[in-house]
């Protein structure tokens, strides 16, 4: 249902840009679909492992545990604890995301998955490394990492904060 | 051209595609293997059921968004956006570098070299970090392409609502430290 819902809201903003694209900028068009091209020939060959990879990873993972460490009830230790599984979890978002419906099937607690969700895209291992480490320079990856250290106990915390004040 | 990288045709360099394909193929080799040891092969059979069933319905949303960050792509002023976010823009700088976050497509493909260009352009340490975490953790491609799919509209929103703040107060913390970051 969800699926549905992505793909045409994804459809619409795509005939608003193509339409912009045809009134400014006709070459547009050719060189959103080589961007495209580029993109499909590094996703296309690892999504089908991926997904195989975190639903396998989420029916090995024990409930019980996933529960007791980062469920509903956990409060501010979960959230810490989701924090730093996202700063390590390694592989792209194709990973991240099906293992985060695993997760919360197994027990996980909402606040605590958005923690997880929220380290991970700001540390996100592979990508520090291959390309703003190489880009940007040590200095910068290094003081950008520590300022966002805090961030996602934030985003976990606010999570938790709103879910308390309206419930459901 | 489309963007910062001039002529270098996007995507990652052949060799690193297979380095992380491999992991993948090994994560997944592995992860199968234990589970087929655990719950036996109808068990490994029914996972793998799933993730096809996954796989058919993430597959067309993925074709569409990419197309759209490939639009998004061509179409981002660079050189504009660079201007809007360079030295002294102050807080317009934020609102500024905090919307460039959300419509910057997924990919590291795009967002390294537009901060290096931004940094090169004079934009400073924090009006980067306010960028950077704004497409981490708001960037709309990734949103549509895999949250909302994945996990849902209430968990998406609630997300997004507890992390609105993040950019702004990354940029608050990297102001802090601004100095010590050599330009």
């Amino acid at each position: 249902m969800s699926f549905a819902i992505a793909f045409v809201l994804v459809v619409l903003l795509l005939l608003v840009l193509a339409a912009v694209a045809a009134r400014r900028r006709p070459s547009a068009h050719r060189e959103a679909r080589d961007a495209a091209r580029g993109h499909l020939r590094n996703i296309a060959p690892r999504l089908p492992f991926a997904l195989v990879a975190a639903e396998c990873i989420g029916r090995l993972l024990p409930p019980e545990i996933v529960g007791a460490w980062m469920g509903s009830g956990t409060g501010l230790s979960g959230v810490l604890i989701a924090s730093v599984v996202g700063a390590i979890l390694p592989g792209g978002p194709m990973l991240a995301f099906p293992l985060a419906i695993a997760l919360l099937r197994a027990g996980a607690g909402p606040e605590a998955l958005i923690a997880l969700i929220t380290a991970w895209s700001l540390v996100a291992i592979n990508r520090t490394l291959l390309f703003e480490l190489p880009l940007l320079g040590t200095r910068f990856t290094g003081y950008r990492l520590a300022v966002c250290i805090p961030l996602p106990v934030i985003a976990g915390g606010c999570a938790g904060l709103l879910l308390t004040a309206a419930p459901g | 051209m489309s963007g910062p990288h001039g002529h270098t045709p996007p995507g990652e360099p052949r060799r690193r595609i297979t380095r992380t394909t491999r992991f993948f193929v090994v994560l997944a080799t592995a992860s199968a293997g234990g589970l087929a040891w655990r719950d036996g092969a109808a068990g490994l059979l029914d996972a793998l059921g799933d993730a096809g069933i996954l796989l058919l319905l993430v597959t067309p949303v993925i074709l569409a968004a990419l197309l759209l960050g490939g639009y998004v792509q061509a179409l981002l002023p660079y050189n504009r956006v660079a201007r809007w976010l360079g030295p002294d823009s102050g807080w317009r700088g934020y609102g500024l570098a905090m919307l460039g976050g959300i419509v910057t497509p997924a990919g590291p493909f795009a967002v390294f070299p537009i901060l290096l260009a931004l940094r090169q352009a004079g934009a400073g340490f924090a009006v980067c970090v306010v960028y950077v975490t704004s497409w981490a953790t708001l960037g709309a491609q990734r949103v549509l392409i895999w949250e909302l799919p994945f996990l849902g509209f209430d968990f998406v929103a609630l997300r997004l609502l507890a992390s609105l703040a993040l950019p702004v107060i990354a940029g608050l913390l990297a102001a802090v430290v601004a100095q010590r970051v050599s330009r």
